[in-house]
């Protein structure tokens, strides 16, 4: 989904640029086949803890941070997705959010239009106590899965998702270790996390 | 009271590694009460017991003034869950534990604007850090394959 755009200006232009690809699954098993398919001159890795959403804060995927030079966060969770049909759910357009990357990349645009903007972003984004706790939940969930005690772990994730029902890494994440299937299982469970207020997908309108 | 030995993992914020951090205690059980000696509280999760409190180098967070959770025994653990503000989930039938991360730790950097960094294997096990790339702008995606 990334290479194209990460081959033409890391690549072709030689910008210091990359894409950094993190696949939030249970094992590697499940992200092989996506991270074959991606082809990637970037790296990918697997983050079967959820690392990365735990410290950045992650709801949903795909979620994408924009970071400078020095490690700093220009761009917060936004959303973006280039197949048209997840295009139009997310409600991004793909051809434009390329632009801005590219954009950016080249030195030619702000990632955003000011840093106060990225900080009134960031300030609507930080987790709350019952995220924390239902990531918790999660971190013994998925230490218990891996140590062979599935039906203990179910408990817990079932306790996570209780807990922070707006965390689709949480909900979906666990599906397949709580017997359901994150594709056929996940419509209803969707439209009742939509039904209690809460929002699937964050893009940053700009 | 029963003795039991207990997998705690401490998802704190220094760690970026690609698993919580796991130590392993001596936890005395009584009904719902779990209670870690000082001793394991200092070597283990670096914290030591004073009047002040729990101490980590200068910090001090004080404690409830509760006899009850510090006894000789040792500490409650969710005394100590409570008073350094992090969440803790446990399951004494499985013997593990969870100390999360509180919400001020992992939104300070956040709001500094500063990208954690953490470490993690690619399908060939080789680690990347995000910081590897200081001196390049990055594009970092999340995805998975649900």
């Amino acid at each position: 989904m990334w290479q194209e755009l990460h081959h033409q200006l890391a690549e072709e232009e030689g910008l210091p640029f990359t894409v950094f690809g993190v696949m939030a699954d249970r094992h590697l098993s499940d992200a092989l086949p996506w991270i074959e398919a991606a082809a990637a001159s970037y790296p990918i890795v697997i983050d079967t803890h959820h690392r990365v959403p735990e410290l950045y804060n992650m709801f949903n995927v795909p979620t994408i941070v924009w970071i400078d030079e020095e490690g700093r966060i220009v761009r917060p969770n936004d959303v973006a997705v280039m197949n048209p049909r997840g295009a139009k759910l997310v409600g991004v357009d793909p051809g434009a959010y390329r632009d801005r990357v590219r954009a950016w990349a080249r030195g030619e645009a702000p990632a955003l239009s000011s840093e106060e903007r990225a900080r009134a972003l960031m300030r609507d984004r930080l987790p709350a106590p019952e995220e924390q706790q239902a990531r918790a939940e999660f971190a013994l969930g998925q230490w218990l899965w891996e140590h062979g005690r599935g039906e203990a772990a179910a408990r817990h994730f079932e306790s996570a998702a209780e807990l922070a029902p707006g965390d689709i890494m949480i909900q979906r994440g666990t599906m397949r270790m709580r017997s359901m299937d994150p594709m056929a299982d996940y419509g209803p469970i969707a439209q009742g996390i939509a039904k209690r207020g809460f929002r699937l997908y964050r893009p940053i309108r700009e | 009271m029963t003795t039991r030995a207990l997998v705690l993992m401490l998802l704190d914020a220094e760690s970026g590694g690609r698993s919580p951090r796991e130590v392993r205690v001596e936890a005395s059980v009584d009904g719902e009460s779990v209670r870690l000696s000082a001793a394991d509280v200092a070597s283990e999760l670096g914290w030591t017991i004073e009047a002040e409190g729990l101490c980590r180098g200068p910090l001090c967070v004080p404690l409830p003034d509760d006899a009850a959770l510090l006894t000789d025994d040792g500490l409650e653990l969710a005394a100590l869950a409570r008073a350094l503000d992090r969440p803790l989930a446990v399951d004494l039938a499985e013997g593990a534990a969870a100390l999360g991360a509180s919400v001020s730790e992992r939104s300070a950097p956040l709001l500094r604007l500063e990208a954690p960094d953490v470490e993690l294997p690619d399908a060939a096990g080789r680690l990347h850090r995000v910081s590897d790339h200081r001196g390049s702008k990055v594009l970092l995606t999340v995805h998975s394959s649900w």
